[in-house]
Formats: structure tokens, C-alpha cells, sequence
């Protein structure tokens, strides 16, 4: 026997389990993706995705009134958290009863004359007391700003007349005047230029849905273990201790039965891609990084992440090679893929911890990998987090040639 | 009474026997460690607040100004002051903040030419993750405290563009005309109404408590699988196939009546819990439901590497349909098969009660006929 032939005949072993593997992986993964499915869709769906909705109660003659709402509706940049709907008052008050609308707006009928001739009959934004969401109460504020624009577009307006009237300039005819409102109308709706907006992302860019898919894959490689138990867990240290009296030595074992391990979880993570790439044709599923994905990107994806899957298959073995029972071994890579997963932030960003365990978690093996993942899902430079899984890569091999070195000079078995 | 001590005598060297495996040692101390790990993850996400970090580069007066403006106002926003927009920046990727507002260097000057060049280059940077609705509306409080300043320098430009010259009116005099010209009332004001009705009230989703309930569940088929073990292994031989579900039943009993324990002691130390009684009943038929539970899995499968091979797909699935993280309405069927539907939900609704019982017998109806139908064997005497 030599090591080739211990190689073919590791293989030919993976082979024969990688049906049932695939099989349970298939499960398993299922119940993944169905979890990213409603993380996203909650987060799409959430309360502070959704357009809170005010009423507006109003005198629906006035032309000045109707033009103001409909530049409010459609040309104000408040129409994308906003939806405006007409009312009467009775439907407007059940309607904010019911807490279908977040409020309503009453516009007293004099409303408009009362401004011509330079009296400001304030309008109401009525609200419930004790409202229920963020946006809701936040309303409130944004209500009493939307007064303070129009109260110093009025004081603008005023104060060019005063200066008109105290120097006596000629040439200050109406349609000039008019054109200082026309000013403040144009900036007010225009007010969203007055910054530059930057989105940098839940961490390295990424949004919201590529955070998770990043976080629920790396679990998933986490958990990938479990599935493997028929191929791991079986441990044969009389053939171990007769290959190394045949000249292959331990090294050169743990090599041949990662390689097929190895290539088995290749194969089944390259077939998953494929599926994934597949049901991501032509449909992003509202995620940016999903957008144009197809096969090929998520094969290139998969190809991109080995040395995160190799430092983690690696992991596993190891984990095998230690816990020698089947169950233990189960349910310590369990309890690790739990606490490792938890704490490198794949189920929730871990901002909550200290800064220095946010720190120390990039320096763990989950902590690089979802890192790894993170970094080649938004094409940024991996160089540190390659380092770090490579250097965990070489720890886990040289733990399990000891470990299996160990069980295989001792007298246990 | 001869039957009842021996299941008692049982029930305790096998508790003894499960307390020498180091996983189950470990997972009992995973226990409390959840507990925290849990409350540090929902008091992380402060859902009802808004915080929003304010810089300015150079310290333009201006600026400063708007920023003291901002940070002694009464608002639901949590304004905070920050050293520089690296500072700023750094807060906001560590979920310390959920935006940034960075006020340019020379503010003043250019808001001016920002006007001037009748809509030039930005003078304000809004740094935030992803957009929401709050955010959004928090942009409008920006715009808010800018107003004043931007305002005059609207009225500014359109004097000198079309009515004066700066010979004629001084730039001084024209701020001094539009800071002394009285201020109109306000065009919005709030009024806020009594509610005639309740609140509707969500569905309250029980992270910590669900989350440790999954834990009691990993107990009991860490227990199974070390009773398939066992099986496995001919512990069991003497005991004649069908009566392999007393030992079954007593393991998987022992184990979560220990991590039932631990769980109640974890709750009652937490805010989470309700009164003592509740959380009692509640628990000790979760015990009972969640040992069924187990016990269909032990009659189920025939080996231990099978049955661990499918708890990531077990635990992630009881994670999506028990009312955990998300209250799910669909998979009626499969939510009714598990303990953890009932636990969480009779805590809050006492008709669950009922339901609970129901599916403590359906689960051990379920448990015995599986026993009938798949292990009746009678290849050993009777020794029990």
C-alpha cells in the first residue's frame, strides 16, 4: 500500500457516502436559505421600510392648496417616506382610530387667504398620543420643520420688501418679487442637494441581504461538519498504526483522507452554487449583490472562498480527530459552529460586543472567514484575512497529525 | 410502587452517567451563557431610537453652532458629538451610530457659493449603512437646522442678483433686515389626540426564552443519541426490544429535566419572566412534551450519527417556525408538531394549556406505536 493507493481508496469511501451527505446537506441548506429568505424579507418588509401614511383634510376648491399638494405628492422628495392621501375628516379621524394613518393633516379653510394677506392660520398635524413606531413620533419634528421653511421663506420674502421700501427701489415690480417665492419653492424641493449621501454598508460595503448571505454561508461551512459525521467520525487506529508500519506516514494519512474529504465538500458546495446561481437568474431577490448573478458568479464566488473552506473542512477534521465518540463530536461541533457563528456576527452584527472582542473576533477562524467571505463578495484587498485563515490552516493540520499521532503510538485505541 | 423506584433509581444513575459526558456538561453551561449572549443581543438592537453623530472639520464657527444647535435639542434623534469623520465614520460601522452628519469645512462660505452657483457642490456629507424610512426623515431635520443660515442666503443672492448692489445696500445692512424683521407664527402646529382604543398590540416574538428552550431541546437528543450509543453499543441486549423505550424515555428525561431546571433558574433571573406559577406549569410541560419529542426521534432512527447528522435542520427549523425571531403564519402543520410552539405561546395565552396536553398525549401516542410498529421484537425474556 502505498500513498496513492490509501488516497483512491479514501476517496472511493467519500464517494460511496456523498449521496447521504448531499442528501442531509441539501436539508440542511434549505433550512438556511429559507432563513436568509426571511431575514431579508422581514428587513424589506420592516417598519422602517415601509412609508408611513398621513391624511390630508383640506378645503378641496382652493387651486393654490390643490397645487401645493400635489407638488407635495409627486415633486417633494418626502414622497418616498410619505404617502399623502386625501380625506374628509370623519374617514380621517376612524382612519387614525384604526392607526391606518400615522396622522392627518387639517387645513383650516382660510388657510390659504390668511397667508395672502400675511396671517399665519397654522394648520394642524394631528396625531394619537402614545404612538406606536419610530417614524411615527419622528413626524412630529419633521412637521414643525416643513413650518420652519416656509416661515423663513415668508421672512425672506418680507425682508427683501422692507429693504425695498427703506432705500425706494425702482424696478421692484411684482413679477421680480414673485421670483424670490419661486426661489425657495425651487430650493426647498430641491433641499436633498444641499448634501452628498454615502452608504457604506452593514460592514465591508455590504448590504443588508449580501451581510447575511456572507454570515449564513459561513455558518452554514460551520455546520458542514455535522453532515460529514459519516465520513469523519469513523476512526480506525489499527489501520492507522499498520499504514504508518507500511511507511505511510501519519502526515501523509491525514493528507489523503482531507483531500477526499476535501473534494467531496468541493463537490457538494460547487453543486449547491450551481443551484444557487440558477435560482438567482434574472432575479435579485432585492439584494444588490445578487443583481446580474447567475452560475458562473456563484461558481467563481465558491472558487474565491477555498481557503475559507479549506481552514474550516480542516477545522472539522480536526474537531473529529479530538472528540473521538460520534455524539461528542456532533455536539461539540455544534456548541463551537453555535458560539463561533454567534460571535464573529453571522446571525447579528456584533457591534454590541466591546471593540476589543470585535477586534480579537477578526483574529479567530470564523471571525477571518466570514471576513474572507465579506472581502471577496465586494472585491476589496483579503491579504490579512488569507494570512489568517492559511496560518489556522497549518494550526488545525499539525494539531490533527499530533492528536492522531498520539491515539496511534498510545496503548488506547 | 416496586416499577415506580426502580424508573426513579433509573432516572438517577442514568442523570449521573450523562453528567460524566463532557458535551452535556457543556451544554448545561451553555445555559447561562445563552441567557446573557441573548439579552446582550436584544438590548444591542435599541430599535426605538435614532443616533446620529454630528462633525464638523475645521471647527467653522458656523457650524459649531448649528452642531451646539443640534445637541441641545429636545428630540427623539440622539445627537452626539464627534471628534473628527474618521471618528465618525468608525462609530457608524460599529453600529454606535446610524448616521453621520459631516458639516464641510468653511460652512458658511459654502452654503454661500452653493447658492450663488444656483445649486454648486454640497456643503454637508450624510454617511449612513443602508436606507430606512427614519433615516430618510431624519434628513429633513438636517435640512432644518441649515434653514435659517441658507435661507438668508437665498434672500441675499436674489437682492443683489435682481433688486440692489452691494454699493447700495451693504451686505451688513441686508443681514440686518432680515434678522430684525419679526418672524411669522408658525404655518404647522401639533396636536396630539386621546385614543379611543387599545393599542393593537404586536405579537410579542420571545427571543431569549425560545432560544433557551432550543437548548433544553439539544439536551434531549444529545440523550437520544447517546441512548442510540448505547443501543449500538449492546448496552441494552438484556432488555427486550420493546422495552427499549423505558431506558430511552429515562434518558431523555433526565437530560432535560436537568436543562429545564438550569432554564428556569436563568428566566427567573432575567426580566423576561412572568409570574412564578406560569413559568412553572409552563416549563414542566415543556419538560414532559419536549421528552415525547425526543423519544419519537429515539424510535425513529437507528443510529447516532443519523440522528446528530439532521439537528442543524431540526434547530434551524424549530428557529423559523416557533415564535422566536419571527412570527411565522405558514407550515401550520409542521408548527404543530413542535414543543417549542406550545411552550412559548402558552406563556402568553392560557388556552395553550389545553393544547399542550393534547400534544403531550399525541407525541407519546405517536412514541408507543412507533415502538409497536418498529422494535416489536420479543427475543428476550422479560427482565424488567
Amino acid at each position: 500500500m502505498n500513498v496513492k493507493a490509501y488516497f483512491k481508496a479514501q476517496l472511493k469511501r467519500a464517494v460511496r457516502l456523498f449521496p447521504s451527505v448531499l442528501l442531509i446537506t441539501a436539508i440542511t441548506l434549505g433550512c438556511v436559505a429559507v432563513t436568509a429568505f426571511i431575514i431579508t424579507q422581514k428587513n424589506s418588509n420592516s417598519e422602517d421600510k415601509k412609508r408611513i401614511t398621513i391624511g390630508i383634510v383640506g378645503n378641496s376648491d382652493d387651486r393654490y392648496l390643490n397645487v401645493g399638494i400635489e407638488a407635495l405628492k409627486n415633486m417633494d422628495d418626502t414622497r418616498f417616506s410619505i404617502e399623502f392621501k386625501d380625506m374628509e375628516i370623519e374617514e380621517a379621524e376612524k382612519s387614525l382610530e384604526k392607526r391606518q394613518i400615522s396622522g392627518y393633516i387639517y387645513i383650516p379653510d382660510d388657510f390659504i387667504d390668511d397667508i395672502k394677506y400675511g396671517i399665519n392660520t397654522p394648520a394642524q398635524y394631528r396625531t394619537l398620543k402614545n404612538q406606536q413606531g419610530f417614524s411615527e413620533v419622528l413626524m412630529n419634528e419633521v412637521a414643525l420643520i416643513i413650518s420652519d421653511i416656509v416661515t423663513e421663506a415668508q421672512n425672506g420674502s418680507y425682508s427683501s420688501h422692507a429693504v425695498v421700501e427703506e432705500y425706494n427701489i425702482k424696478g421692484a415690480t411684482w413679477r421680480k418679487m414673485v421670483k424670490l417665492d419661486a426661489k425657495y419653492i425651487k430650493y426647498a424641493l430641491e433641499r436633498h442637494d444641499t448634501y452628498k449621501l454615502e452608504y457604506i454598508g452593514m460592514k465591508d460595503r455590504l448590504s443588508f441581504g449580501g451581510y447575511y448571505i456572507c454570515g449564513l454561508f459561513v455558518f452554514f461551512l460551520l455546520i458542514w461538519g455535522i453532515s460529514c459525521n459519516k465520513v469523519l467520525a469513523v476512526k480506525n487506529y489499527a489501520l492507522s498504526r499498520l499504514l504508518k508500519g507500511k511507511g505511510i506516514k501519519t502526515t501523509q494519512q491525514i493528507f489523503c483522507e482531507y483531500a477526499s474529504f476535501f473534494i467531496i465538500s468541493m463537490l457538494v458546495i460547487l453543486l449547491l452554487a450551481v443551484a444557487f446561481g440558477m435560482a438567482c437568474y434574472n432575479r435579485s431577490f432585492g439584494i444588490r449583490e445578487l443583481e446580474n448573478a447567475g452560475v458562473i458568479t456563484a461558481v467563481a464566488f465558491v472558487v474565491k472562498a477555498i481557503p475559507a473552506i479549506a481552514m474550516i473542512t480542516m477545522l472539522h477534521m480536526m474537531v473529529y480527530e479530538i472528540f473521538t465518540g460520534t455524539v461528542s463530536a456532533i455536539l461539540m461541533q455544534f456548541i463551537i459552529s453555535i458560539c463561533l457563528g454567534y460571535i464573529s456576527g453571522c446571525f447579528y452584527p456584533n457591534s454590541f460586543f466591546p471593540e476589543s472582542v470585535q477586534t480579537l473576533v477578526e483574529y479567530l477562524p470564523s471571525g477571518a472567514a466570514f471576513g474572507y467571505i465579506r472581502k471577496i463578495m465586494t472585491d476589496v484587498s483579503v491579504i490579512k484575512e488569507f494570512a489568517i485563515s492559511s496560518m489556522y490552516f497549518l494550526l488545525f493540520s499539525a494539531i490533527t497529525v499530533s492528536v492522531r499521532k498520539h491515539r496511534i503510538t498510545g496503548d488506547k485505541i | 410502587m416496586n416499577i415506580l423506584k426502580k424508573l426513579i433509581l433509573w432516572n438517577y444513575m442514568l442523570a449521573k452517567r450523562l453528567l460524566h459526558k463532557y458535551s452535556i456538561i457543556i451544554l448545561l453551561c451553555c445555559i447561562p451563557l445563552m441567557a446573557i449572549a441573548a439579552n446582550g443581543l436584544m438590548s444591542g438592537s435599541d430599535a426605538g431610537v435614532l443616533n446620529i453623530a454630528l462633525c464638523s472639520e475645521d471647527k467653522d464657527t458656523q457650524a459649531v453652532k448649528i452642531i451646539d444647535g443640534l445637541l441641545a435639542e429636545k428630540s427623539i434623534i440622539r445627537y452626539q458629538e464627534a471628534e473628527s469623520v474618521e471618528a465618525a465614520l468608525k462609530m457608524l460601522e460599529n453600529f454606535k451610530v446610524d448616521a453621520v452628519w459631516h458639516f464641510h469645512n468653511d460652512f458658511d462660505t459654502k452654503a454661500e457659493e452653493y447658492v450663488n452657483a444656483k445649486k454648486g457642490k454640497p456643503f454637508m456629507t450624510v454617511y449612513e449603512r443602508e436606507e430606512t424610512i427614519p433615516l430618510r426623515l431624519s434628513r429633513e431635520k438636517l435640512y432644518g437646522a441649515v434653514i435659517e443660515r441658507f435661507s438668508y442666503f437665498i434672500y441675499k443672492d436674489f437682492m443683489y442678483e435682481e433688486l440692489v448692489s452691494e454699493s447700495k445696500v451693504s451686505p451688513a445692512a441686508l443681514e440686518r433686515f432680515y434678522d430684525e424683521t419679526e418672524r411669522m407664527d408658525r404655518i404647522v402646529e401639533i396636536s396630539s389626540l386621546e385614543s379611543k382604543g387599545k393599542a393593537s398590540q404586536n405579537y410579542l416574538t420571545a427571543p431569549i426564552r425560545g432560544l433557551l428552550s432550543l437548548l433544553i431541546i439539544l439536551c434531549g437528543i444529545a440523550a437520544a443519541m447517546y441512548y442510540l450509543k448505547d443501543v449500538e453499543d449492546g448496552k441494552y441486549d438484556w432488555l427486550p426490544r420493546r422495552k427499549h423505550i423505558i431506558p430511552a424515555f429515562a434518558q431523555c428525561l433526565s437530560a432535560i429535566a436537568m436543562s429545564s431546571v438550569a432554564v428556569f433558574v436563568a428566566l427567573m433571573c432575567m426580566d423576561v419572566h412572568v409570574n412564578v406559577f406560569t413559568e412553572l406549569l409552563s416549563i414542566l410541560l415543556f419538560a414532559i412534551s419536549a421528552t415525547g419529542f425526543c423519544l419519537v426521534l429515539c424510535m425513529l432512527y437507528k443510529k447516532p450519527g443519523n440522528l446528530g447528522a439532521t439537528i442543524p435542520a431540526m434547530i434551524i427549523a424549530m428557529l423559523i417556525l416557533s415564535p422566536i425571531f419571527f412570527n411565522m403564519i405558514a407550515l401550520k402543520p409542521i408548527r404543530l408538531m413542535l414543543p417549542t410552539h406550545y411552550y412559548l405561546n402558552s406563556i402568553y395565552e392560557p388556552k395553550y394549556y389545553l393544547y399542550f396536553m393534547i400534544y403531550i398525549f399525541a407525541v407519546y401516542g405517536v412514541a408507543l406505536l412507533l415502538n409497536l410498529v418498529l422494535r416489536s421484537k420479543a427475543d428476550k425474556p422479560d427482565t424488567l
